[in-house]
């Protein structure tokens, strides 16, 4: 398993990007996705995703809004914005192209 | 975008820090919840899901540090808390820090004081429109570069050369300004009408002269400077257009000059147009020129024009201009003199030397605090501070220090600079100079600052940052002998400290006995007892030579008459102000040959005035008339040049009578030596060979004279009751800065004196600051070494072994510095030769006792920390362990 620490930075801002591109959630539910959807691979704590989460918000790619769960409790909910969804179209791109040519050597190797 | 967006956050962010720290508390806390209730949520108990969310998450006040360390602007954060920690960590050893501070202030004080004259008299452009078409204009004799120039050639260049878009000629003077209280001279500027235009300035209330207004028919008008306009006619704006009364003519004033400009910093007071009379003078050099080239015309293309113009002056009068030519120098180059260039250089070395001292005494002193703060750096190395962050956080201490340093030591310079300008005569520096505290000096300021901090406290910083945790921890924040190559370090601090202070005392020391013995130099009349003053005649234009005999004799009738005035006389010059006149001569029997001689006109009274003493035949005196043949005095320089081994009495020189109005020649004549003085020192105290001759005022009646007097008893009165009797003559008579000879000797010296003063001040604060040095460094070293102190004594060393340990150890780096320095002052004293006089730059007493002072003061600065280890108790030495 890979520790969250070591993911690159960039992989982690895309992944957090994607996982808000379906609909505005908090950090727990940031964290959860991500841990379901890669089936454990990537197990973010907080100590990588606060960082990453708030510097995609001073880059105005995501939004904070404070709201309410349904037992009352008060959480931030972090939304994509347009400048958001742009970016992460151009990182999807970047990533396939990088994921096409790493393929590509790993295949030739083999 | 993200850009304007990043920027958004940032200011939020520096806006309301609390707010924002209190949002991430809060989110943390409520990510913290939500985790505690879906583990709950999963069944378990409320204890195991706060344990499990705790252990996923890593601990809050790291996360939010992360946070915070992943904005935008984090460095400043980080610096923020430097500065913090750092002000904190100063404010916990005060005596430390007001030393270093000081320290600091002063070197960085003196640089700031001294950078100021330096760039405002070396670097700082003038204030003139391009001033690069400025050039100054000089006639240029066979055997040397420049000369003053006559009358009859300035008319001919102004006319005939194209090269320039203005060109003026100058003679500097006095006006006697009456109708207002006491008469009193105002110095004047007679200046061609194109003056202003040369320079390209503008009055700032009426104008400056209009073309033509220096011909002989226009009417009298007068430009004001500021200064004067303030002092003397109180600023008032009406001005313009009033009429004064110079030398008893009524003159329109027309304008008044900018104030705070290169004109405010002349000497000249008023400006008044020079007016040629019907046929000027060929032979008579006494004017200066300055002219503004057209657009597009080069340096080179003047100087070729102007060489083929007075070339062409030479063809046509040889008998005059045979040889010469012209000289044209780029004004601004020739605005500050080689030896006031050469002592800012000096000045400016000095201090910089100074700081360097300084900054060696920090960095020792840094290193010491490390050393002893060695425990809580590693401790913070061991909690995971990497070393970049513990360079940095020394760093930024170091540079806490030389901001508040530099903060006082603006104070200290700002005052240093105003005492030097008040030391300084007035128009010691050209009026070019514009010296000030501006924001060119608070950037250089600014910058020193940060080389300084980089200076002292970088190798410290690098040092802590570079132990070894561990040993640190272990050692228990013991220093012990281990630190072998600190010791080294601090070592090559003195010895470079004790090099630096060296230089600059042997240097200081040379100007100041230099000075010593310039005032020891024998000036060959008695000094004591003599007051001069400049004497203008109302008539000085066109002055009638029976008439200006008559007047002088009643002015020295009435002079002679006061109560206690032992004798009284005029002269073309004062005492110790130059010869009046330099003037070419032929021996009777040689007239090939041309000499040169300084040819003053003085009245007899002038000998018994100033006990010039009489080496062979007699001085001038009651027999000399109008209708005797003429005749004159040398000096013993004379004989020495030109008589060598012979007798001077009864023999004839050649030269031609001065004119009047001093502005012109009159019939060659042939004089008879009569008799043969000590020389007087016209030239100034430095000079060795001083050739003069003088001539009788009777049989040469000139204007532009000078009043000495030999009074007893107090001299302030006494000029008060010449001028009385002055005034009883002429009401309108002025006597311009009276004063005495002593005060003449003193100003006539300044230029040397300013700098042996203050490089010597400089030496001092050198050796200051190095004494510092060696005694931290010793008493640090000593107290560090207490306990092997301790155990020597145990052991059986007595008291004289410690002292002589310690002072051995001590001794080794100032002897190496003193090696240093004397090389270093062998090399670079040769490059003051030119400021020396009558001293070799390897004046073997100065440096012998520059290098006794140093031994002496840095023993002196070991003895303290030597005593405290003599005084080591073993016991409590070792009971420390």
């Amino acid at each position: 398993m890979k520790k969250a620490s070591d993911l690159l930075q960039g992989t982690l801002d895309l992944l957090i990007l994607r996982t808000l591109e379906l609909r505005p959630m908090h950090g727990v539910g940031v964290a959860d996705r991500i841990e379901q959807v890669t089936d454990g691979v990537f197990v973010v704590g907080p100590g990588s995703l606060f960082p990453a989460l708030h510097r995609l918000a001073e880059n105005g790619w995501i939004e904070g809004q404070w709201g309410q769960l349904e037992n009352g409790r008060r959480a931030k909910f972090y939304a994509l914005t347009a400048a958001g969804r742009a970016q992460l179209t151009k990182e999807k791109r970047h990533w396939l192209k990088v994921n096409t040519a790493v393929s590509q050597v790993l295949a030739d190797e083999a | 975008m993200i850009w304007s967006s990043r920027i958004v956050s940032l200011f939020r962010r520096l806006k309301d820090r609390p707010s924002l720290e209190q949002e991430l508390d809060e989110e943390i806390q409520s990510y913290y919840e939500i985790l505690i209730e879906r583990a709950m949520a999963r069944g378990l108990s409320r204890e195991a899901a706060q344990r499990e969310a705790r252990v996923r998450f890593e601990g809050a006040e790291q996360v939010k540090q992360r946070v915070r360390e992943a904005r935008v602007g984090a460095p400043i954060d980080t610096t923020l808390q430097d500065i913090r920690y750092a002000w904190r960590s100063l404010k916990k050893s005060p005596g430390f820090t007001v030393f270093a501070v000081m320290t600091i202030a002063l070197g960085l004080g003196a640089n700031a004081a001294i950078f100021s004259m330096v760039d405002g008299v070396l670097i700082k452009a003038t204030g003139y429109p391009e001033p690069e078409r400025i050039v100054q204009l000089w006639e240029k004799p066979p055997q040397y570069q420049r000369n003053s120039i006559s009358g009859a050639n300035y008319i001919d260049w102004s006319r005939e050369a194209k090269s320039f878009d203005a060109m003026a000629a100058e003679t500097g003077g006095a006006m006697s300004y009456t109708g207002n209280g006491e008469p009193r001279a105002l110095k004047t500027g007679f200046v061609s009408a194109p003056y202003f235009d040369v320079f390209g300035v503008q009055a700032a209330l009426g104008r400056t002269f209009a073309r033509g207004e220096d011909q002989p028919a226009s009417q009298k008008v007068v430009v004001l400077t500021h200064r004067i306009w303030m002092n003397s006619f109180g600023g008032d704006a009406g001005i313009v257009g009033r009429s004064i009364l110079l030398d008893g003519q009524p003159y329109t004033v027309i304008g008044v000059l900018p104030g705070a400009s290169e004109f405010d910093r002349r000497w000249n007071e008023i400006w008044v147009p020079l007016v040629f009379g019907p046929n000027p003078a060929r032979d008579y050099h006494y004017l200066s020129a300055v002219g503004r080239l057209k657009p597009g015309v080069s340096l080179e293309q003047a100087r070729a024009e102007m060489s083929a113009i007075a070339g062409h002056i030479a063809e046509l009068y040889p008998a005059i201009e045979k040889g010469w030519s012209a000289t044209v120098d780029r004004y601004i180059d020739r605005v500050v003199g080689s030896q006031t260039r050469l002592s800012l250089k000096v000045l400016m070395w000095a201090v910089v030397a100074i700081l360097m001292i300084a900054c060696a005494n920090l960095g020792n002193l840094l290193m010491a605090r490390g050393t002893l703060r060695g425990r809580e750096i590693a401790l913070r190395m061991a909690l995971g501070a990497r070393r970049g962050r513990v360079v940095r956080m020394l760093l930024t201490e170091s540079l806490l220090l030389a901001g508040s340093g530099a903060a006082v030591g603006l104070a200290i310079g700002f005052g240093l600079l105003k005492w030097i300008q008040s030391l300084l005569p007035p128009f010691y520096f050209p009026p070019e100079a514009n010296i000030a505290m501006d924001g060119r000096v608070l950037l250089f300021l600014a910058a020193v600052t940060i080389l300084t901090a980089i200076a002292f406290g970088l190798a410290p910083a690098v040092q802590a940052s570079r132990r070894d945790a561990a040993q640190s921890l272990k050692e228990g924040g013991r220093s012990n002998s281990a630190a072998r190559g600190k010791a080294y370090a601090r070592h090559v601090f003195v010895a470079a400290q004790v090099a630096a202070a060296f230089i600059l005392l042997a240097g200081a020391g040379l100007l100041l006995r230099s000075f010593q013995r310039l005032m020891e130099v024998n000036v060959g009349f008695e000094t004591e007892g003599v007051v001069g003053a400049g004497l203008p005649l109302q008539t000085e234009k066109s002055p009638d030579p029976a008439k200006l005999t008559l007047y002088v004799d009643q002015l020295l009738d009435a002079v002679r008459a006061t109560p206690g005035v032992q004798a009284a006389a005029v002269a073309s010059a004062l005492p110790l102000t130059g010869w009046g006149d330099g003037m070419p001569f032929y021996m009777a029997d040689n007239r090939e040959k041309e000499l040169g001689t300084g040819f003053k006109i003085v009245t007899s009274g002038y000998f018994p005035a100033l006990r010039l003493r009489l080496v062979a035949g007699r001085v001038l005196d009651q027999r000399d008339t109008e209708s005797s043949p003429p005749v004159v005095v040398v000096n013993e320089s004379f004989v020495r040049a030109y008589l060598p081994g012979q007798s001077a009495l009864g023999k004839r020189i050649l030269v031609e009578k001065i004119a009047p109005s001093r502005h012109g020649l009159g019939p060659m004549t042939n004089w008879e030596i009569v008799g043969v003085v000590a020389d007087e020192k016209g030239n100034g105290l430095d000079q060795t060979e001083d050739v003069g001759a003088y001539a009788s005022f009777a049989q040469d009646p000139v204007v532009g004279l000078g009043l000495v007097a030999r009074v007893l008893g107090n001299s302030g009165t006494m000029i008060k009751s010449i001028e009385r009797a002055v005034w009883r003559v002429d009401k309108n008579q002025v006597l311009d800065e009276p004063m005495t000879m002593d005060r003449i000797k003193a100003a006539s010296v300044t230029d040397r004196r300013l700098p042996a003063v203050l490089l010597g001040g400089f030496a001092l604060l050198a050796l200051l600051l190095a004494c510092t040095g060696i005694y931290g460094v010793l008493s640090f070293v000593t107290a560090g070494r207490t306990q092997e102190l301790g155990v020597r004594v145990a052991l059986g060393a007595s008291r004289a072994d410690l002292v002589r340990l310690v002072v051995g150890g001590g001794s080794i780096p100032v002897l190496v510095g003193v090696a240093i320095g004397l090389g270093g002052a062998m090399g670079l004293t040769r490059f003051i030769r030119s400021m020396l006089f009558a001293t070799s730059p390897m004046d073997a007493m100065n440096l012998t006792a520059v290098a006794a002072l140093l031994l002496a003061v840095a023993l002196a600065a070991c003895l303290v920390p030597a005593w405290r280890a003599a005084r080591v108790d073993p016991m409590s030495a070792l009971r420390q362990e």
